[in-house]
């Protein structure tokens, strides 16, 4: 790792569970699935959308404190 | 159409206002003109940022495309973007304003010192930004024709001068103020439209229930192939970090905090806009008007159905203001990469501040003048166009610009090659040269990718000199 320049430990984290986050998201399974006239998929890219802003904010904020 | 034609010209007249008015303090100084002095506060950086990228897609279009092809398919395209936000947040939002120069090309071409980067870079964005612009311009004359009954011709050739006038003169300033208000206008129009229509069903899923019900398409991905929207998932998540537009607004922020907390905030405000639009008005626009030709209609055929004449004019100036806070935005950017990043790179210290901003100026009318050339008879396909421009450049610029910031052995020879490779693969794959059944910007970041690693293992390695100055960026 000493190639990289360091990250900051919990932004890291959120990066790579995003990033997962999304490559879950696009597993084939959840195209046939629906819950509530929606495919999961769907479910799973409304939930992309709001974690996405809300835990990079908070990984900033938690951040800012520290410092 | 009179409340309309009112308000969209009180919207115009209050642009170039604005923009005469910045043209005072900015026209002298090159601080002032790309990056506002860099003194733009978090709130106000955050709402142009959104406005920014809030095109007329993100308005009509979503909600067209959500009709047509259905809610899980229309939020992968979106939500592509939002996850850029993030990425651009944790890995260039901090480092690029610490940096303190105006373009994504300065970067590149200081971390990758060689005439390949200096000037391919710049040429890249105007190709894929001039026609970003011309689908914008094109979209600004379809809806002015269908909304308030202005002839395409003469609704682009308006729009452009508007455009153009406030842009070249006001700089930077100009359309960080004007965007903060059109962002502003964008979203209290569609969450207010969103709300009221919650508030008479009762809830979110109940109104998704009735719509899907009675349309179960509206719910389903499984008639389209995931490398339909994957690829469009893929270009915006790795645009939104080195997208030039963005890119020059984070370094309009007054420190690294606030440009991360703007990207941040920008994020949060885009997203629930988005979701708002899609899961509030499109299964209402369904369940009224299940059987509309133009599906790009529904958001105002709803607006014309449920809300009084006042309310309608207001969203017909917010659909305008997507398109001109987003134009607006690429205009600045394009006549950076030509007067900044090309004719700045050439003339050196030779030219004085007085012969920059002439050039800067007339950049603007130029590249204006062009994408109002082309969008007076646009080809067909140009909004389709500008996805695959705005994929140009992710698939060229991602890797070596995220390499360039976090991989120390990232070097000259990687990544003029990774920014070459990408950008050839990229438009090989888009010309059907080669299929290999994978999204062209997947295929053009993989063979970016390698081109930085090859590049880095037959390469000389970086001088610690550089290495120091990069180091200087994460602090």
């Amino acid at each position: 790792m000493k190639e990289f320049f360091a990250m900051r430990r919990a932004e890291a984290a959120a990066l790579l569970f995003l990033v997962a986050f999304s490559a879950f998201s696009f597993l084939p399974v959840w195209r046939d699935i629906e819950i509530g006239g929606i495919a999961v998929f769907g479910w799973l890219m409304v939930a992309l959308m709001l974690i996405s802003p809300v835990l990079t904010l908070l990984v900033f904020l938690r951040g800012e404190r520290r410092e | 159409m009179l409340v309309e034609r009112v308000l969209v010209v009180l919207d115009l007249a209050g642009c170039v206002g604005i923009g005469i008015f910045a043209s005072r303090k900015v026209l002298g100084s090159r601080d002032e003109y790309w990056v506002a002095g860099r003194r733009i506060g978090t709130t106000v950086n955050a709402m142009a940022i959104m406005a920014s990228l809030a095109s007329g897609g993100s308005i009509i279009g979503v909600m067209g495309l959500a009709y047509s092809q259905g809610i899980p398919a229309t939020l992968a395209l979106f939500a592509g973007a939002v996850l850029g936000f993030p990425l651009a947040s944790l890995l260039v939002a901090r480092q690029l304003r610490n940096f303190g120069k105006y373009t994504i090309t300065d970067f590149l071409a200081f971390r990758y010192p060689h005439g390949v980067v200096r000037y391919l870079v710049p040429s890249l964005i105007v190709v894929a930004f001039t026609i970003y612009i011309v689908a914008q311009l094109k979209a600004a004359g379809i809806t002015a024709q269908a909304l308030l009954g202005v002839p395409y011709d003469a609704a682009i050739i308006l729009a452009t001068l508007v455009f153009i006038v406030y842009v070249s003169f006001g700089g930077m300033v100009a359309i960080t103020w004007t965007d903060m208000i059109q962002g502003a206008l964008m979203l209290i129009v569609v969450l207010g439209a969103g709300l009221a229509m919650v508030w008479r069903v009762g809830s979110p899923l109940e109104l998704m229930r009735q719509a899907t019900e009675v349309a179960p398409e509206l719910g389903q991905v499984t008639h389209q192939p995931v490398a339909s929207y994957l690829g469009y998932f893929v270009i915006w998540a790795t645009a939104i970090p080195v997208i030039p537009h963005i890119v020059m607004r984070v370094s309009t922020a007054k420190d690294a905090k606030s440009a991360r907390l703007s990207l941040n905030l920008a994020m949060l405000a885009y997203s629930v806009m988005i979701l708002v639009a899609v899961l509030a008005v499109v299964p209402v626009g369904k369940l009224h008007f299940p059987g509309l030709e133009d599906a790009d209609l529904v958001f105002l055929k709803v607006m014309e159905s449920e809300f009084p004449t006042l309310i309608r004019g207001v969203a017909v100036a917010a659909v305008l203001a997507a398109v001109m806070s987003t134009t607006d935005a690429l205009l600045l950017a394009c006549s950076s990469a030509i007067a900044h990043d090309i004719l700045g790179g050439l003339l050196g210290d030779r030219a004085s501040e007085k012969t920059m901003a002439v050039i800067r100026v007339g950049a603007a009318w130029v590249v204006g003048l062009l994408a109002l050339y082309w969008a007076l008879s646009p080809p067909d396909l140009i909004s389709r166009f500008y996805t695959a421009g705005i994929g140009l450049l992710s698939a060229s610029l991602f890797v070596p610009t995220i390499a360039g910031l976090w991989w120390k052995r990232a070097n000259l020879a990687g990544g003029t090659a990774s920014l070459v490779v990408g950008a050839a693969t990229y438009i090989l794959a888009q010309l059907r040269i080669f299929d290999l059944g994978v999204a062209p910007v997947v295929i053009a970041l993989v063979a970016s990718a390698t081109a930085m690693l090859a590049g880095a293992h037959f390469g000389r390695r970086e001088s610690p000199t550089m290495l120091e100055a990069i180091a200087a960026l994460h602090e």
